[in-house]
């Protein structure tokens, strides 16, 4: 099984290898790829048991052990079962919504890179392949966002949302850095398990958690870096709805999820959460209800409920963030998915040049109502479930934290019954349109089903399958004030339809903190600016070493062309003298030769003779020589 | 009365000049190893008679005649055997006839 492990990652990034490879040639663009391997996916998690794990030792060097792993703990199964289902969702929906486009299969790649990176960080067990995979994420949603490239505004927007998610990855890397120089592993059960020995002391656990909740606020878009998420819109919806619900935002709170033993030890950054969340959760809520765009609204509404589950985690919920978090992933992508159906058919997303649509498209305008009521927060709905929990971990807190949740209940029910009002009901605009094709009314189906469902199918058994506190529940006139709440600020929210509900303060307001957001991209943009001078002069350095080399070439080719003819030249003459040397040796040498070996043949033969073959005359040789040598050697003895 | 050396040399020269000319004027295979066989003769003659005259206490003269007469035993042995093939190819003990060297 753990084998499979491995598998859950690496099926949706093979499915977008395949889909870049081969997308054209298959009738969804490479899009069934991506869902099977979703599929796929979702179903090896199911039957992956608790405590799967597959970790090695990347390297180690000089006392630090770098480790990259997966691990199926109740956490990463139950966010890694959270993305692979709003994954499946958001991608039978894509093959509908991209079903027109020839450039699909690279969005299905991106999709796929986008859906794997985003499980290997759920499942990871290492901080680095965590890190690693958290900085894919990004790339991935870069990708998506400036998918429409030729679109105005379109790469601003994907530049806008890496650059400011990357200004909180800069936290994350320090932060896992800090605690790999302090617990010499990268291993996240060795950073837990170390919390409260006395291998790391509480000043650095502080820093570590301060460091991991940067790239917490980076990722989910808090305050100070909301001002990417809206812009983000402008991608795909697919990529919308999936980016707001389990991909990219999600990322965030399910950081501080994985190592909330961290940040328990760490109650300054519980209280830095806390508040960096209500204030998010308040601003975006406000500036949601002022928005005119209905894709905006349901983003400022996500930073919002992001905010809400920072809340959760701040006051020591984790059990209600992390149910909100899946039901939020439920409810956001169906309303995202309804949304993108709705601009298919219109051509836009401006809230008052839409209206009436219910009676046009009465499937989408029923699954946008049913995201609506839950993001409302209407009982028996998922959100209901979920923001009850939250209610209870802030009614255990005070008073004080108790009504927050309220008033951003209230102000949830104002801006989602403003968007279905505007969008779905009153007079009707448009006309000519229909109900998309089946696969998106697949996708968003089977999202609202979820958002349904969701909430009374965990709300017993969350306890369960989480290994956090369960909150006791709330007191009886809280969640009474709650629904009450809920009730009127939907009515509210509709009563008011198109126009801002408080008046047009928020949208400046929204507009000045787009703008003071934008500050640290901008000067980020300013810097590499400043780069542009050096770059010239660089490119004219470059230019003239261009020039200097052609000029350099041209001058070697004539130099070559002369010395091209000095080289027949010398050739020619060099053919000659073996010509003439070739006529030398055959009238010379030749004919020598012949002579000399005519020479030798000759006196060879008559050597010859001298062997005349007979027995007695090599016997008397033999005798004449040795007397001849005896002779010889006595004369030489006695003179 | 005593036989001086020089007799014995004379007589071992004679044997030497008969085995020379044997060897050289026969045309027989077999006539020319018995040739060869009145050389070695005439040799261990010489060599006998050296012994007897100059160091008749050193032994080692008697055995380098043993080793001459056992060569000369060895030789014609072989000698023989080497004819008697030849004969058999040849149908001739002539030495004049095996010229296949002389083309």
């Amino acid at each position: 099984m753990t084998a499979l492990l491995l598998a859950i990652p690496l099926l949706p990034l093979l499915a977008a290898m395949a889909a870049l490879c081969v997308g054209r040639r298959v009738p969804w663009g490479g899009g069934e790829f991506v869902v099977i391997a979703v599929a796929l996916s979702l179903i090896l998690l199911i039957f992956n048991p608790d405590g799967a794990n597959l970790s090695a030792t990347w390297f180690e060097s000089g006392g630090f052990r770098l480790t990259i792993g997966l691990e199926v703990t109740r956490l990463t199964w139950f966010v890694a079962m959270i993305v692979a289902s709003t994954a499946l969702g958001v991608g039978i929906y894509s093959l509908g919504y991209m079903a027109e486009r020839p450039d699909r299969p690279r969005f299905f790649a991106e999709l796929g890179l986008f859906v794997g990176a985003m499980l290997t960080l759920v499942l990871s067990s290492s901080l680095v392949l965590l890190f690693a995979a958290w900085e894919l994420v990004g790339l991935a949603s870069y990708l998506l966002i400036s998918f429409d490239y030729a679109k105005a505004g379109a790469p601003q927007a994907a530049a806008k949302a890496f650059l400011m998610t990357r200004i909180g990855d800069v936290g994350l890397l320090l932060g896992w850095l800090l605690a790999l120089a302090t617990i010499g592993t990268t291993d996240i059960d060795a950073l837990i398990g170390a919390i409260g020995t006395d291998r790391i002391d509480s000043y650095a656990i502080t820093v570590i958690a301060f460091l991991v909740l940067a790239g917490a606020i980076g990722k989910s878009a808090q305050l100070p870096l909301t001002g990417w998420l809206p812009d983000a819109m402008i991608g795909p919806t697919p990529v919308s709805a999936l980016l707001h619900s389990a991909t990219m935002v999600a990322a965030g709170v399910f950081l501080v999820l994985r190592l909330y033993p961290l940040f328990e030890a760490a109650p300054a950054a519980l209280v830095a959460l806390f508040w960096i969340g209500a204030a998010t959760a308040l601003v975006a809520g406000l500036i949601a209800t002022a928005e005119v765009d209905l894709k905006r609204i349901l983003a400022w509404s996500t930073a919002s409920q992001l905010g809400e589950m920072m809340i959760a985690l701040g006051l020591a919920g984790p059990l209600a963030a992390s149910f909100h978090l899946a039901a939020h992933a439920a409810f956001k992508s169906t309303l995202f998915l309804a949304a993108g159906a709705v601009q298919e058919e219109t051509g836009t997303r401006a809230l008052d040049r839409l209206g009436g649509l219910i009676r046009a498209m009465p499937f989408t305008g029923a699954v946008f109502l049913v995201g609506a009521l839950a993001l409302a927060g209407v009982p028996p709905l998922s959100g209901f479930w979920s923001e009850e929990t939250i209610l209870a971990a802030a009614a255990q807190s005070g008073v004080a934290t108790a009504f927050l949740i309220i008033a951003l209940v209230l102000l949830a029910g104002i801006y989602v019954g403003r968007a279905t009002t505007a969008t779905f009901f009153g007079g009707r605009r448009p006309t000519q349109m229909g109900e998309p094709g089946w696969p998106m009314c697949a996708g968003m189906g089977l999202l609202a089903l979820a958002a349904v469902a969701l909430g009374w199918i965990l709300a017993g058994q969350l306890g369960n399958i989480l290994p956090f506190p369960v909150e006791p529940e709330a007191p009886t006139a809280w969640r009474l004030l709650a629904v009450a709440a809920v009730i009127v600020g939907f009515t509210f929210g509709v009563w008011r339809g198109l126009a801002p509900a408080f008046g047009s303060l928020p949208a400046k307001f929204g507009r000045g903190l787009m703008a003071a957001t934008e500050a640290p991209g901008i000067w980020a943009m300013q810097c590499a600016r400043l780069l542009d001078p050096i770059e010239d002069a660089l490119d004219s350095v470059a230019r003239f070493i261009a020039a200097a080399a052609r000029a350099m070439a041209s001058a070697a080719h004539s130099a070559e062309c002369r010395f091209d003819v000095g080289a027949k030249r010398t050739a020619g003459g060099i053919w000659r003298l073996a010509r003439d040397t070739e006529r030398v040796e055959v009238l010379g040498f030749g004919r020598g030769g012949d002579a000399l070996a005519a020479g030798i043949a000759g006196s060879s033969e008559r050597l010859r003779t001298l062997q005349a073959g007979q027995l007695y005359l090599y016997t008397l040789a033999l005798f004449v020589w040795t007397a001849a040598a005896l002779v010889a050697g006595g004369l030489m003895l006695w003179l | 009365m005593i036989v001086p050396l020089t007799a014995y040399l004379v007589v071992g020269a004679i044997l030497f000049a008969i085995g020379v000319y044997t060897v050289i004027a026969q045309r027989a295979a077999v006539m020319i190893l018995m040739g060869i066989e009145v050389l070695l003769n005439a040799i261990g003659l010489n060599i006998i008679a050296f012994w007897r005259f100059t160091a008749p206490t050193d032994y080692s003269a008697q055995i380098f005649a043993i080793l001459v007469i056992t060569i000369g035993a060895v030789e014609m042995a072989i000698g023989l055997a080497l004819v008697m093939l030849l004969y058999r190819q040849r149908q001739t003990v002539e030495v004049d006839a095996y010229a296949e060297l002389k083309r």
